[in-house]
């Protein structure tokens, strides 16, 4: 028994699925060109350049190897591609600043060598919770030293500094004045419950909506 | 069709994926595909290449060689949504969100056009595609998704199946004023919206059949396909659909 | 004033933190809004490694730099990252606030004489942490890019620039 596999490692469409079955068909199509690849986070073969196939347990071992600046630029590139998934749902504006500041965190000149590089799946549950939050006022974007994104608004006596986990799930800590009084917090929760969360201490103070 | 389908400008189309395609008849050479990707660098500074291996596997004896390798050259922009993908076969030009309208699509590709023919000269295209990706976020409404008063394109079934956990469908057409193929695809999927579920509506139109060659024909047959794709589109949704395309959850203006 | 390893430094007195540039609260210009509860986190069961200002003569901002040169032998530094300037009584009280004994003791190591460390902050408290961090006002925050850039040119033999 022989077979002909074909292994690439940019993913494709989603409904590339039926690109096989459309094939036996006899029917051609129009191959995309990766919108939602992700280097080092899919579930792909990956093939080196000396004609290896790696199985995808071996892919870490592989972005570990890689230096530095190709780490970072993988990052930035697998961030921006998640975001092209929200379509025009993330308007010019907010699409540049979010873009520019991934660039000036993740550039090789400020990178801290400590930190763990941004974690995609951080990065999706950030970008979650801004469409549940759906803040008038952007936050400003910092990294923690495990790689998770954080979103921050406010000052030095008002703040509230939010850390994005995997699998939507947010750690944050805040203080406001309310009623006069100056409240502290710091808790977590679902990424989807945000709001509710948030509600006693007017987060209106930080989104600006 | 175009009369019961009027065209339609939506400030924020729910296209995820568009995509042009020129496929050559025979393949080109690395050397040509080095030599595109570098005239076209300047519009797309970063560079990844990929190896394509086929192997050829003898199960019975555990045997397996290399029988064919080739490298695509995927050039995108900064940002990551606009894509040159140079394959030994073809070229295709992909514009991820932002879609900024046809005309700067249009544009786009007519110059990366321009850019391969320079190096390349006449080749026989054997296929031009256009495909457009959409996917389109609805809300749950007590848990259930109702795809009928979304969508025109979706499975009927018994209600004795129960409630319908996802799909796909797959259907294709000739379409004769075109002399194409086009093929529909939707399917459900994950999105990325909270407690909304996601539908792709893929609409794929190709034309294996006495392929425009020169430039006016081409871009005239672009312009062609262009206008139908948007009467499938109208045709497939509904106006509840529509409805939902100007109140959408959205960061920013 | 002499101050032995060890001891407490006085609440008039400074230390420096080295705050990196991912750990700054920001804006979506990127402007420095002040230090996130992260910044100050030591590593569990550690004290909080800081430099003492005091510990140099003169004004404040050659007592800045020469800490600076100092914590150069032992970390590395990027231009965004900061100096984030700490007073050592307005330390202790919001510790004290929050029901927290805090110390802020002299600590010298190989390399960096004028090393302190702020000692019984627990690493896993982000609350508290915020407390402190919230001590250091946006002026506290010291850019290193200026401090890089002077050691750059004294290196290359150049005359460090002027300061207005």
């Amino acid at each position: 028994m022989t077979f002909a596999l074909a292994v690439k490692d940019w993913s494709s469409s989603p409904l590339e699925f039926n690109a096989p079955l459309l094939s036996r068909m006899g029917v051609p199509t129009t191959h995309t060109a990766g919108a939602l690849a992700s280097i080092y986070n899919e579930n792909r073969h990956h093939v080196r350049s000396n004609g290896d196939t790696d199985q995808e347990t071996n892919v870490t071992s592989i972005f570990e190897r890689q230096s530095l600046a190709a780490k970072l630029y993988a990052a930035k590139q697998s961030a921006k591609q998640y975001a092209s998934v929200f379509g025009s749902r993330i308007s010019q504006e907010w699409r540049k600043n979010l873009f520019w500041q991934l660039d000036e965190l993740l550039s090789e000149e400020e990178w801290d060598e400590d930190n763990a590089i941004l974690d995609l799946e951080s990065w999706k549950s950030f970008l979650t919770g801004m469409f549940v939050i759906r803040p008038a006022k952007r936050p400003g974007i910092g990294i923690t030293e495990n790689g998770n994104v954080v979103a921050s608004w406010g000052n030095v006596s008002e703040h509230l500094d939010m850390e994005f986990r995997p699998g939507n799930e947010a750690r944050w800590v805040l203080s406001a004045i309310v009623d006069a009084q100056f409240e502290r917090s710091a808790e977590s929760g679902s990424v989807l419950r945000l709001l509710e969360r948030l509600a006693p201490y007017s987060p209106e103070r930080w989104f600006g909506c | 069709m175009s009369a019961e389908f009027p065209a339609r400008q939506y400030r924020f189309p729910p296209i995820t994926e568009a995509v042009v395609e020129f496929r050559f008849a025979s393949p080109i050479s690395r050397d040509e595909q080095d030599q595109i990707s570098s005239k076209s660098a300047k519009y797309y500074p970063n560079l990844s290449e990929i190896s394509n291996r086929h192997f050829h596997i003898e199960v019975d004896k555990g045997t397996a060689e290399v029988t064919e390798t080739t490298t695509n050259l995927r050039r995108t922009n900064a940002d990551e949504n606009e894509i040159f993908l140079i394959t030994p076969q073809s070229f295709n030009i992909s514009q991820l969100p932002l879609y900024e309208g046809w005309v700067a699509f249009r544009q786009r590709f007519q110059r990366d056009w321009e850019i391969a023919k320079s190096i390349l000269g006449y080749r026989k295209l054997e296929r031009l595609g256009i495909r457009f990706i959409n996917r389109l976020d609805f809300p749950f409404e007590d848990d259930l998704v109702h795809p009928a008063k979304y969508l025109n394109v979706y499975i009927n079934h018994p209600t004795q199946y129960g409630v319908m956990q996802s799909s796909a469908i797959q259907t294709r057409y000739f379409v004769e004023d075109l002399n194409a193929n086009m093929t529909i695809q939707s399917a459900t999927v994950e999105s990325p919206l909270p407690k909304h579920l996601g539908i792709l509506l893929d609409i794929d139109i190709g034309r294996e059949d006495d392929v425009p060659q020169k430039d006016d024909d081409i871009f005239t047959y672009f312009e062609q396909v262009r206008l139908f794709k948007n009467q499938v589109f109208e045709a497939s949704i509904t106006d509840a659909t529509r409805e939902r395309f100007s109140s959408d959850l959205r960061l920013g203006s | 004033m002499a101050v032995k390893k060890g001891q407490d430094l006085p609440e008039t007195n400074h230390v420096i933190r080295h705050v990196t540039s991912g750990k700054l609260r920001r804006d979506d210009a990127r402007n420095i809004l002040g230090v996130r509860w992260d910044g100050l986190q030591p590593k569990a069961h550690e004290g909080l490694s800081v430099n003492w200002l005091e510990f140099h003569d003169g004004a404040m901002v050659d007592k800045v730099k020469a800490a600076f040169d100092l914590m150069s032998s032992k970390r590395n530094f990027k231009r965004g990252d900061v100096l984030a300037k700490m007073n050592v009584g307005t330390t202790r009280h919001a510790a004290e606030s929050s029901g927290k004994k805090i110390r802020v003791v002299y600590a010298p190591i190989d390399g960096n004489h004028g090393h302190a460390e702020i000692r019984n902050m627990p690493s896993e408290d982000e609350g508290f942490l915020d407390i402190i961090a919230s001590t250091i006002q946006v002026d506290d925050c010291i850019s290193c890019k200026p401090l890089l850039e002077l050691k750059t040119t004294i290196a290359s033999g150049e005359d460090p620039p002027i300061d207005a």
